[in-house]
Order: structure tokens, then sequence, then C-alpha cells
């Protein structure tokens, strides 16, 4: 094989997102959906991060919190048109 | 004169046709250059070139500027010896420039056509006798040829005993005098030929001069994978082209292969067995020469020492955007022409130009030209499928001719080039999402030159995306498409099949597509596909279920009962030993005891006899395959189709439905008929 190889942050997300997900496995049942969520979310945004992370775990956190932001805006929204319907 | 062929034999011989064909011996001596950072220290061996062979003090041009030294006029075994001498101090030029390319650069001539045509022309105008010549029986395994097709002005069936049969095609060769002979795996057949023929006390007549040029067998890697190339025996004055092996005739029949010839200087023997890797790189050796620009014979330009980080952030490969699996509808895909070679041209990069970006580098100037044709010919051949192979041809060559850029031993290569092409593509696709996104677009998946949305008015998404990339597109519309999951469950990049507006299904990643997918299980597909082919919508799609089913119960069931020919599994292997067991090195094993000498990147074919076993028998010689293996191949087919329908495909179908009956109910309301309000999107 000739050149030189670098596992890209998609492969690099990827291989964060396995870690995580074994260490789901270890988590009490009750708390193991909330791993497997969590490794999910990892991978979500894993080809976007790309264009500006350079650090696979860089990339998986930023993947997990933008659908945190989200979620968090989701129930404020639902949560402000509960309080205003009737 | 239009030239035929060419070779090198202590002088350059050149094959030219002019309603005959007529050898001309040209005698060609060319010097190669040398260039000693420090000659001092060397003075006793420039002394002894100059008694020894002749040397001359000289100004030469690289591309990177001017430098002194001298014209060695010697071979590559003096070169070679200068440079141990010099302990690799030594920059040395055109050593290994092949003679007759050098010789017809340096005059403005090419093979495959005359003079004061242009090389960059789409046509190529030929008037070549051709002849093709069917061999019964696989090359690999029959010592002898018993049956033998000869298809010239009319079609001839050669059979009988070998002697005869190989004397009644070598007195058809010899009367008909063809110009082309094309012969499916002639490059297997032609050394069994050459040894049968002395055997028998018969002359071989394929060649003009009864002399042959030997090639080697070689394996090797290209794009990730083992490649194997047999060895060839080349005729003098005569074109032979192994249909089965050449890619280059493969996806550019005999036009695509004069016009490999033509760019890259070679003759069209040497062309037609090459890579498109190669011919991009003997095209900018002709086009160096042609400009008196000097070919290094080892490259000197190594990368400069950058730390981790810098070397992280840099060495990345093409963007993407992760689409979500399922079905979608009234989708454009918009495909950027030939990317990366249209940022080497616009962007101005070049080994020497990382340096000084004011220059006019040297590939951006060699590949303006060949972007320029590819352009025409992807034009050309909508209305005129004669354009399809030559228009294949130069699109292989310039995706290569970016791969080339950072390949380590490339002559006109750099990784910073590599680096800056991949750089810039990333920016282009994300100017192109946000332009998408700012006009009402939705960007549905992306994957380096190519983007999927949805929306409307696509020709003016690709107006603008013009005028501010200043790069070309291509649109095509899929009336729906589907996006097939990865194992994780996440959307898949390179896995979708769709219905395009004119009634075609374009498919990727798919059983269908792979080339080692067995014909029972690919005619399953493509008949699944030619129904859902039928439907124009979304809602119409849904109703090809049923149909598609009845498909999948019907081959499921006449399985045990198929034919063992549509059982082969074609493959070409990677290695020839296997740490753990396996179905591929158990197909290689069944090969060798079959008596078959295996290369890696051998295509091999097998049939599974008993899977769990890993009984594996090579196709020929197959009595029976394991049903409950294929059983599990045609069903992973069958979930590929039916993903349209289930899972993501009928809740998602029913959604899409739904949606799009909201959707008109929204704009119904609206009638902003404006793309920036989401009701009207």
């Amino acid at each position: 094989m000739t050149g030189r190889s670098f596992a890209s942050v998609r492969q690099g997300v990827k291989s964060t997102a396995d870690h995580w997900a074994r260490s789901s496995r270890a988590l009490k049942k009750d708390d193991q959906p909330y791993g497997e969520k969590l490794v999910e979310l990892a991978k979500r945004h894993a080809s976007e991060a790309f264009y500006g992370c350079d650090d696979p775990l860089e990339a998986a956190v930023f993947s997990v919190l933008v659908e945190m932001i989200k979620k968090q805006e989701q129930q404020e929204q639902d949560q402000k048109e509960s309080d205003v319907d009737p | 004169m239009w030239i035929l062929d060419s070779v090198y034999r202590g002088r350059v011989e050149l094959w030219e046709k002019d309603g005959t064909v007529k050898n001309v011996r040209c005698e060609y001596d060319p010097p190669f250059y040398l260039h000693l950072p420090d000659p001092h220290p060397h003075h006793d061996m420039i002394g002894a070139l100059e008694s020894e062979y002749r040397a001359e003090e000289c100004t030469f041009r690289t591309i990177f500027g001017d430098l002194t030294g001298y014209k060695v006029f010697a071979g590559r075994p003096v070169a070679e010896a200068i440079e141990q001498q010099t302990q690799y101090e030594a920059q040395l030029f055109n050593v290994d420039v092949r003679i007759d390319q050098r010789f017809m650069a340096e005059r403005g001539i090419f093979p495959c056509g005359a003079e004061r045509e242009s090389r960059f022309s789409p046509d190529v105008p030929y008037d070549l006798h051709r002849m093709e010549i069917r061999i019964t029986g696989n090359p690999a395994r029959s010592p002898v040829c018993s049956g033998i097709d000869v298809i010239h002005e009319h079609t001839e069936r050669l059979h009988g005993a070998e002697r005869d049969v190989l004397a009644d095609l070598f007195s058809l060769v010899t009367s008909c005098d063809p110009d082309v002979i094309l012969m499916p795996d002639a490059d297997t057949w032609m050394p069994k030929l050459q040894e049968q023929a002395r055997a028998s006390d018969l002359e071989m007549p394929f060649s003009r001069t009864g002399k042959y040029r030997k090639m080697d067998a070689r394996s090797y890697w290209s794009y990730g994978r083992v490649e194997h190339k047999e060895s060839a025996l080349i005729p003098d004055g005569r074109i032979l082209i192994d249909t089965e092996q050449s890619f280059v005739y493969r996806e550019g029949g005999l036009a695509g292969v004069l016009m490999a010839a033509r760019l890259s200087g070679l003759s069209p023997n040497l062309a037609s067995r090459f890579t498109p890797g190669t011919l991009i790189s003997s095209y900018e050796m002709y086009e160096a020469v042609r400009r008196g620009i000097v070919v290094p014979f080892r490259k000197s330009d190594a990368e400069s020492v950058r730390r981790f980080a810098e070397l992280r952030a840099a060495d990345r490969g093409g963007m993407m955007f992760q689409p979500a699996p399922g079905v979608c509808w009234d989708v454009d895909e918009i495909d950027f022409t030939s990317l990366y070679p249209s940022i080497i041209v616009q962007a101005n990069l070049s080994p020497e130009t990382i340096e000084h970006p004011e220059r006019r580098g040297f590939l951006p100037e060699v590949l303006d030209p060949l972007l320029g044709l590819r352009i025409r010919t992807k034009q050309m051949k909508k209305s005129d499928p004669r354009y399809a192979g030559i228009d294949s041809i130069l699109k292989w060559m310039l995706v290569t001719c970016f791969g080339y850029t950072g390949y380590k031993n490339a002559k006109f290569g750099r990784i910073e080039v590599h680096e800056g092409i991949t750089g810039r593509s990333r920016d282009i696709l994300m100017r192109t999402k946000d332009i998408a996104e700012a006009m009402g677009f939705c960007v549905l998946h992306g994957i380096v030159d190519c983007l999927w949305v949805q929306g409307s008015p696509i020709g003016a998404l690709k107006d603008r995306v013009k005028q501010e990339t200043g790069l070309s597109t291509e649109v095509e519309h899929f009336d729906w498409i589907v996006f097939l999951p990865q194992n994780d469950g996440s959307g898949s990049y390179n896995r979708y099949f769709g219905r395009l507006s004119d009634g075609s299904v374009k498919v990727r990643g798919i059983a269908a597509r792979r080339h080692d997918t067995p014909e029972y299980i690919r005619a399953m597909q493509r008949e699944m596909l030619t129904v859902m082919a039928g439907a124009a919508t979304v809602a119409e799609l849904g109703t090809a279920h049923d149909q598609a089913r009845t498909i999948y119960r019907r081959y499921a069931q006449n399985l045990p009962r198929a034919d063992l020919v549509a059982m082969a599994i074609s493959r070409r292997i990677s290695r020839l030993t296997y740490a753990h067991r396996c179905i591929e090195g158990a197909a290689v094993n069944a090969y060798r005891k079959a008596g078959i000498a295996v290369a890696p990147g051998m295509k091999i074919s097998y049939v599974v006899r008993d899977a769990r076993k890993y009984q594996v028998d090579p196709a020929w010689s197959a009595g029976s395959f394991d049903v409950r293996y294929y059983r599990e191949l045609l069903d992973k087919a069958w979930g590929e189709i039916s993903y349209a329908f289930t899972s993501g495909g009928s809740d998602r179908v029913e959604a899409a439905e739904s949606n799009a009956k909201q959707k008109t109910d929204d704009k119904d309301r609206c009638r902003h008929d404006n793309n920036a309000c989401p009701l009207c999107r």
C-alpha cells in the first residue's frame, strides 16, 4: 500500500460511539436506553462536524449538544403552546 | 500520416496508415538531464561521462524554474549509476520517458491521429480494418483451442483439429491483414497460441514484423483494492485489444482506446492495457516534453515537516451530508462536472504554485484543454451516443488526475495540492448547501461533488451556483428516491435507488449494481426495479408493493431448481492467504485444486456448495449449490427493495402522501407562491 491513511473524523466518531455503546451495556438496566440514545445522538451530526472539527470526541460532543439544544427548544415551544391553549 | 503504432528498438519505429500501412524508422538518441546542486565533488564523474558517453553543459526547464547541468547521451543504467555514485544527490530528468512517446511529443505528432489535427477534438477520424477473434473455452483452463469464431466482413467458424484451426486462423489474419484485432482474453490466449504455433511449426502472423513486445504479469494496488494484469504479447504495427481485460476498451470502446492513445502519446496497444492513472500520468509527461519541460526521474520536492495537528486538519477527504433513510419524492441531484480537475484549473493548483501562487501552474495549464474537451463530450453524448465512450475515458482520466497529485511517485504531484483540492471542494459543497437553503431548498444528502435537494425552481439554483462558484453542474430529477439505511439504522451515503424523470431507474450500491451478485439475484432485483420504474409518484410506488412481493415469492420458490450458472459469484481476490476460514478463501483453494495459478487481483467465479462447511466449487465444475446460503442473499436483496414499502417504506409512503396533501392544502391556503414561505415550500 502506498500513501498514508488517517481515520477520518467521521470514522473516529463511529469508533467513539462504539465505545459509548459498549459502556452503555454496563449501565443499570434503567439507564441503558439513555446510553443508547447518546450513541445515536453522537453519530447524528458526525458528517457535518467533519467540516469543522479535527477531533472525533469534539465532533461527537458537538453532535450531542446540537440535538440537546434542539430538544430543549422544542420542549420550551411545546410548553408555550400548552400555556396558550385553553 | 495517421500513426497506427509506435515502438523503440534502438531507433523509433512508427507505423503509419495512409491507405496502406508503412513502417518508418527514425534514428533518435535523446539525452537525459543531470543537475548537481554542488558539482565540484563530482568532477571526476562528470569527466568520465564526457569521455565515455557524450555529456554537454546546458540549461533546462523544470516546472519550478531553470536549472543548469548536463545533458548525458546514455540510458537508464547510467542514470542509476549516477544516482548511486552521488548518493542520490544528483537530480535526473527525462530518464524514464518512453522514447517513442518523447520522439512524438518533441515533434508535436501523436498516435491515432494525423498532423495538423487537434488532439483535443472530440472527433477521432479513423479508417481501420477490423477483425474480431473469439476463441471457444476458458483461457485459464483450456490448454488448446478447438473452435474459433472470426468476425470480419462476415463470420467464419473454425473448428476441428488444433493444428488445422490454428493454420486456418493464421491464414485468415494474413489474407485479411486487419489493422485492429479485437480478442476477448487476448493476453491470456496469446502466449498459448504462440506455444501451440511453435509446437505445430506455424508462424504466428499477428505482428507485422514477426516480433512481439512482452509486458510482464503483475498484481498492484489501485483505489484500495488489488488488481491483476496478465502478461501480454504485443504485436508490431497492429492494434491488438484484449476486449475482456482492457478497462479502457470496456469503458470507451475502440474510439476510447484511440482517444486515450492520442492524449497520452502512447501506442494504442499500450493505451488499451494501461489504467486511467497511467494514462493521465503519460498525458502529463507528453505535455511536459511538448512544452520543453523536463520530467523528473525521482521526486525531490519532499513534503515539509508539519505538526500532527496541522496534518490532521489538512489531510481530509470530501464533504458528505448523511441522508435520513427513507423515501423522498421530487428530488433533484445537482452534480458538479469534473469538480476536482475544475478546482485545479480554477484555483491554479500545481506543485510549483504552492510557493509561487502568482505563476500560472503546469497542472492547470495542461488540464485546462482536457477539461474543456470533457465538458464538450459530456454535452455531446446526450444527443449522440457515439461520444459516450470517449466521454467515459476522459471522465476516468480526470478523476485519477486528482488522485495522482497525492501519489508519492507522481511526476507532477504534491500532497499539498491534493489537500488544497479537497479543502476547496468541501468549501464549494458547503457554499452550495448555503445557497440552496437560502433559496428555500431542503438539502437531503450530499457526497463530495453532488447534492440531493428538494424544492424549486432547480434551474435558478443551478444558475446561482454557476454564478457564485464559477463551476458547471448537471441536474437529474428523481420522481422518487429511496435512501437505504446502514446497519446502525442511520442513512447510508452510497446506497440508494430512484426513478428519474425519463422513467429509468438509477441504482447505487444495491445487489443489482454490485459485481459479485449472482445473476439469479440480480435478475430478481432488476425485475422488481422494472415494476417500480412504472410508478411515477410515491403514491403509485405504494401500489407496486404487491407486484414486487409476488416477484420475490416466485424467485424464492424457484430457487432450489434454479440454473447453477446463475449462482456463480464473480469476485476479484485481494490475497492468497486468509487468516480466518471464509468463502473467498475456500474459493481460492478450489481454484488451486483445479490446477489454476491464482494471483491477487485476479477475478474468480465460484458457486457455494455448503457455506457452513466452507465448501465451494469453481463455477465451471459446480454440481450443486447451498440453497440456504443463496436464500439469505436473496432475502437481503429483497430487503433492499422492500425497504421502499415497509419500515422505512409504507409508513413513509403514507406519511409522504399525507405530507404532500398537507403541502397542497397549505399552498392553496397561503397563495404566496414564494419559496421563502414555509407553507409554500
